[in-house]
């Protein structure tokens, strides 16, 4: 019989869906002078998930226990660093990147391909929307309509994927969906084409087209709430399928996405001139490290790739957030427009430098942390641990595309540091509040702790197995 | 509890964090200071330590950081430690007083001096290999930003050159420190001591055996030589791949040639005390990386790699001071000379006698000196002139004779004056190059040809600056060297000519743990 | 013969609606050219032996969200203000097209229709009976992904309306 992924009423989707509905509703009564307080409702419903999702065990993937709080986490630090915009309208906003939580939260606990797929999609409507948000520029507009484009086509494929593999097994779960012999061609072909969304969610190089225009269209607290959550439960759903379906030569395709995802991302974003571009190949460059840590699955690689994640998250968020805070009225990302960041807002411009330092991996800041344990997992050679000279060679390129990248992240430090400020120094940004502080403080202390706290990968691993 | 050299890292990082934070110019300065006399007494304080010790790492300590990998935050010195944080100690202080007027930013510049002078601390006195590179790499922000924010017109390109520079240099360091603790044995390594297994880990003589845990000490990893000489990765040894890791991050930071295209650079666009600090303290990572990594994680490698490197180093010495006489800019006509002077560093090392290993510490030690000294002067002559053309100066002696005498006794220590400084460590490293046998001397001998051409161009650089006719009148109103910069050459000055007229002390601290490198090395068969 | 031809003007029917609905400028035209794929769609289901699925399609798609994609666009000003022709070449390229993909579903579908039975799956139920069947899967073991795809319709009608309201804001700030 055909199982689909179990339905319990006190699981954070629940919380995450009623919380939807509970804004939506807010937003049509309360009057424009209190319209904030939907603001407030979507952090609450978002802390409240997170409570519940850290105690809720995903059934059937202790990963997923993890990975979906720091999903839903990423999304309540979005929600609570955007809460006093007077100029967007609050209610579409925060359902919008409500919406997306739930489409994590539903990714990562998903144990059917029908529910991984409606998560995918979750994820990606709001982000259509959030990615479009500055309707009158062109930019945007393009980028929203390219975003929707891939998107469409990928999730079609996805789908199409998903139709060939209950047509040849008749199966929709994970687990039930592996025959016990080795797998015919038509079903790994099939396998491939639904997983097409999963790499489109990761930005892994034959999908990421769409990611350095999104990101340079859309306004940067809007990129963090579409970029990172994603990837986070979309890693998850990765780790399930290749526990579940461990097919061999696994380890080899990830590794070759991996260092080809590697090598396009930091090349290709060292001839940037936009903030949101370079750390939009950035996080392709990311998503490539995230696939070899998933090529050494399993072994202890789990807690490396957790560990990975957070790091990148938390770095990732943080660095929105402050090129959120820093962008011009215009919502202009170019480097040229941070010039002179440094005397407008010393103390965000700091802690964008903390950020973008450890997203290159400078020690001992947590990207440094991440890179070795992706690295310790990659060269690691224990007994009962086969020999993978492909994993070896994405270590190679993960090492070598570091200063590279570094260089490309240096543009934007060198840019927003380093520059003088323009002549007219009158240029106006966002007033920081209360709780983008907040998020920034958050993010800043959990990339010195996790870069400090050597033994982190070990600890989360014991918890996601 | 803390101890002292846990201090000196500790103790720079939280006077950054003040001084960048608390509200006050004053503060900040006195706090960066603070930092650097903090650095300078601890420094002198294991001096002194290993002079009773010879060869033993001193103070050390041991905190655990990690459980899973054995990373600790390990400290001990041994001379070449000791020295080096004293070095970086006083430089650091010269550098200070010599900024002592910033006026832009300044307490963000004096947090950065600090935090630079917190990871070079670590470095020169962590025994633990993850903490070494953690602080190897630290080192480098608050260069960029040093030189970046407050350098002349290149400013940018020049300090992210450095940076993706020496980071592309280093990161093969970091995939064989990985690799390290990936190949070696979780239960750990039981390995036979002699004597020099026992002063290093300071055991009782009577102790033959041990168990090395898996972990990162620096000197279980030494110990461990041959584990990375029978292990492979992607089919080559890794103990060929490790060494060839280190000595790229270590020849960048020397920088020997070819790789120090980004050191005239540096030099030229960093602000004078700036310059000070990467002459006098940064350069010397590189030398301290070869004699605290290389040569002992690795010495088959490193016995079979020594002739080239000594070639390495004769081509730094000939090619750095050919270049100097060229140069119209005092600063990369100093800067060239370092590229020169270091390159005898290299040769002392590869030459593998003990005079040879110990003039090349000697001579890092003193090239501090004697850099930071020409850097300090050469910044003197900036603030006045606004240029630094050699050609546009002329006669300064009348005007400024007490910067004349400071640049003559700089000069002819740089040139190596018997009774100067600069003399033992060129001395020693000849010495060891002609004792050392075979091809040796020839180097020796190219390289004392390069003697007489840093005498040329230092002393040639002295006259066309001091000497002769006031050749700009505008000249004539030049202020002499004030009270603060002659207090910052003071310390400079007294240390050159104390050490070169009695070397021995220096010597005989330094000339200890070379003695048990070498041993190491050459007891070493594959 | 009779059944093949069916399939095809099933498969032409769905494919020449898709395609018109892609390319005719006329928004309305282009809502009933997709109401005609739609059909078209439905049809095929009825080939498959999924009689409820083809209910569906029609009494949903084609009765409940076509109507409201035409009431969207009768109301809107802009659509009803700007009615474009389309353009003869593109009706006639439309039609093309059809005949191309009828002819290629031709060849396929004569031959995959006569070689195929109804799927065991299908032939254990009796034809009408599956509807409880499926609707206890779906309150059951599919509750999850069943009352995902209602929140993602939600959103998505969310933010259809988020998009529009800001773009007629953005229009009325730009035209004063």
């Amino acid at each position: 019989m055909i199982a689909g992924t179990p339905f319990t009423l006190g699981s954070p989707e629940t919380c995450l869906g009623v919380g939807l509905l509970a804004v939506l509703l807010a937003d049509m009564v309360l009057a424009r002078t209190h319209q904030q307080l939907t603001a407030w409702l979507a952090v609450l419903t978002a802390a409240v998930a997170m409570a519940i999702a850290w105690h809720t065990p995903v059934a059937g993937l202790p990963f997923g226990t993890p990975a979906r709080t720091a999903a839903i986490a990423i999304i309540g630090l979005v929600l609570l660093a955007n809460t006093r915009v007077g100029e967007q309208d609050h209610g579409a906003w925060s359902t919008n990147v409500l919406a997306i939580g739930l489409g994590a939260s539903l990714t990562a606990s998903a144990a059917d391909f029908v529910t991984l797929w409606l998560g995918l999609e979750l994820m990606s409507l709001p982000g259509y929307v959030l990615a479009g948000w500055r309707a009158r520029d062109r930019r945007a507009a393009e980028a929203g309509m390219k975003y929707v484009l891939f998107g469409g086509v990928a999730s079609a494929l996805t789908l199409f994927g998903i139709s060939h593999l209950y047509g040849l097994t008749g199966q929709l779960d994970f687990g039930l969906a592996a025959p016990a012999g080795p797998l015919s061609p038509t079903l790994v072909a099939a396998l491939c084409l639904s997983t097409i969304g999963l790499g489109y969610k990761l930005t892994v190089v034959p999908f990421h087209f769409y990611a350095p225009d999104v990101y340079q269209g859309a306004p940067a607290i809007a990129v963090a709430a579409v970029s990172i959550a994603p990837k986070i439960a979309a890693m998850a759903a990765v780790v399930r399928l290749l526990t579940n379906l461990p097919f061999a030569g696994a380890d080899l395709a990830l590794a070759g996405l991996a260092i080809v995802s590697l090598g396009i991302a930091c090349f290709t974003a060292l001839v940037q001139h936009d903030a949101r571009r370079i750390l939009a190949f950035s996080g392709i460059g990311h998503a490539g490290a995230l696939l070899l840590a998933a090529a050494c699955l399993p072994g202890q690689a789990l807690g490396a790739t957790l560990h990975y994640l957070l790091a990148y998250g938390a770095a990732n968020l943080g660095a929105f957030v402050c090129l959120w805070l820093l962008e011009p009225k215009n919502g202009s990302g170019a480097l040229a427009d941070l010039a002179g960041a440094w005397t407008r807002r010393p103390g965000i411009t700091a802690l964008l430098s903390l950020f973008l330092l450890s997203l290159a991996g400078l020690p001992p800041l947590a990207g440094f942390l991440a890179k070795w344990n992706v690295l310790a997992m990659a060269l690691q050679r224990d007994a009962g641990v086969a020999d993978r000279p492909w994993v070896t060679w994405g270590a190679v390129a993960l090492l070598l595309s570091t200063p590279i990248a570094a260089w490309a992240y240096l543009q934007i430090l060198r840019a927003a540091v380093l520059a003088l400020p323009p002549p007219e120094t009158t240029r106006e940004s966002r007033r920081p509040d209360a709780g983008a502080m907040a998020v920034l403080a958050i993010c800043a202390a959990a990339t010195l702790g996790l870069g400090l706290w050597f033994d982190a990968a070990s600890t989360l691993d014991a918890m996601a197995r | 509890m803390i101890g002292l050299l846990a201090l000196t890292v500790l103790g720079p990082l939280l006077l950054a964090v003040l001084a960048w934070l608390l509200p006050g110019e004053r503060l900040a300065r006195h706090l960066c200071l603070l930092g650097a006399l903090l650095t300078f007494g601890i420094g002198g304080h294991a001096l002194l330590q290993c002079a009773a010790h010879p060869g033993a790492f001193v103070l050390q300590e041991q905190h655990p950081w990690s459980q899973a990998f054995g990373i600790g935050f390990a400290f001990g010195v041994d001379g070449i430690g000791a020295a080096m944080l004293l070095l970086s100690g006083l430089i650091t202080a010269v550098a200070t007083i010599l900024a002592w007027h910033q006026q832009d930013r300044s307490r963000l510049w004096h947090a950065l001096v600090l935090l630079l002078l917190a990871g070079m601390n670590g470095v020169f006195t962590a025994l633990d290999l993850v903490l070494f590179y953690v602080c190897w790499e630290v080192v480098l922000l608050p260069m960029l930003l040093l030189i970046g924010i407050w350098g002349g017109e290149q400013r940018r390109y020049a300090a992210i050159k450095f940076f993706v520079y020496t980071l592309a240099g280093s990161v093969g360091m970091l995939f064989l420190i990985v690799a390290l603790w990936a190949n070696t044995e979780p239960a750990g390594q039981q390995i036979a001591l002699d004597v020099t297994a026992r002063t290093w880990l300071s055991l009782p003589a009577d102790a033959l055996q041990m168990t090395l845990p898996r972990g990162f000490d620096l000197r279980h990893l030494a110990l461990q030589w041959h584990v990375w000489h029978q292990q492979t990765l992607l089919g080559v040894p890794l103990s060929t791949f490790g060494f060839w890791a280190v000595m790229l991050a270590c020849l960048v930071k020397v920088p020997a040639v070819p790789l120090h295209t980004w050191l005239p650079h540096a030099h030229v666009q960093a602000p004078t005390a700036i310059s000070v600090l990467l002459a006098g303290v940064l350069l010397k990572l590189g030398v301290y990386g070869l004699y605290r990594i290389a040569w002992p994680l690795f010495p088959v490698e490193a016995a079979a790699f020594a002739p080239t490197l000594g070639w390495i180093g004769v081509a730094g010495i000939l090619w750095g001071a050919l270049v100097a006489l060229g140069q119209t800019d005092l600063k990369r006509l100093v800067a060239y000379s370092s590229v020169s002077h270091m390159g005898f560093c290299l040769l002392g090392l590869a030459a593998g006698t003990v005079a040879g290993a110990t003039g090349g510490i000697v001579q890092a030690f003193t090239h501090g000196l004697s850099s930071a000294l020409l850097f300090l002067l050469v910044g003197v002559l900036y603030d006045r002139a606004h240029h630094r053309r050699i050609d546009g100066f002329g006669g300064l002696a009348r005007p400024m004779p007490k910067f004349a005498w400071l640049l003559l006794l700089a000069a002819l220590a740089g040139a190596g004056l018997p009774g100067l400084a600069g003399f033992p460590g060129e001395f020693l490293v000849l010495t060891g190059a002609f004792t050392a046998g075979g091809r040796w001397p020839w180097l020796g001998l190219l390289a004392t040809g390069s003697v007489v051409l840093s005498a040329a161009y230092l002393l040639w650089t002295q006259m066309r600056v001091a000497y002769g006719p006031l050749r700009h009148p505008e000249h004539q109103d030049f202020a002499d060297c004030d009270a603060r910069e002659r207090l910052a050459a003071a310390p400079l000055v007294l240390l050159l000519l104390v050490i070169g007229i009695w070397p021995g002390p220096l010597v005989d601290v330094l000339r200890a743990p070379c003695e048990l490198l070498l041993h190491h090395v050459q007891g070493a068969r594959p | 013969m009779i059944a093949a031809a069916l399939f095809l003007a099933c498969c032409g029917l769905a494919i020449a609606g898709a395609l018109g609905a892609a390319l005719v400028r006329n928004l309305f035209h282009a809502a009933l050219l997709l109401g005609l794929s739609l059909c078209g769609v439905a049809g095929l289901y009825l080939f498959l032996h999924a009689y409820y699925l083809a209910c569906v399609q029609i009494v949903v798609y084609v009765g409940g969200i076509l109507v409201l994609i035409l009431f969207a666009t009768l109301f809107s000003a802009d659509v009803m203000g700007r009615l474009q022709r389309t353009p003869r070449w593109l009706l006639a390229l439309g039609t093309v097209g059809a005949a191309v993909a009828g002819s290629t579903a031709w060849q396929l579908g004569s031959q995959v229709l006569a070689a195929r039975p109804a799927p065991a799956a299908v032939r254990e139920t009796p034809p009408g009976h599956d509807v409880g069947a499926i609707g206890d899967l779906l309150l059951g073991d599919w509750l999850l992904p069943f009352l995902a795809a209602g929140f993602l319709l939600t959103v998505a009608l969310v933010g259809a309306v988020a998009t529009v309201r800001r773009h007629q804001r953005t229009r009325e700030v730009a035209h004063g």
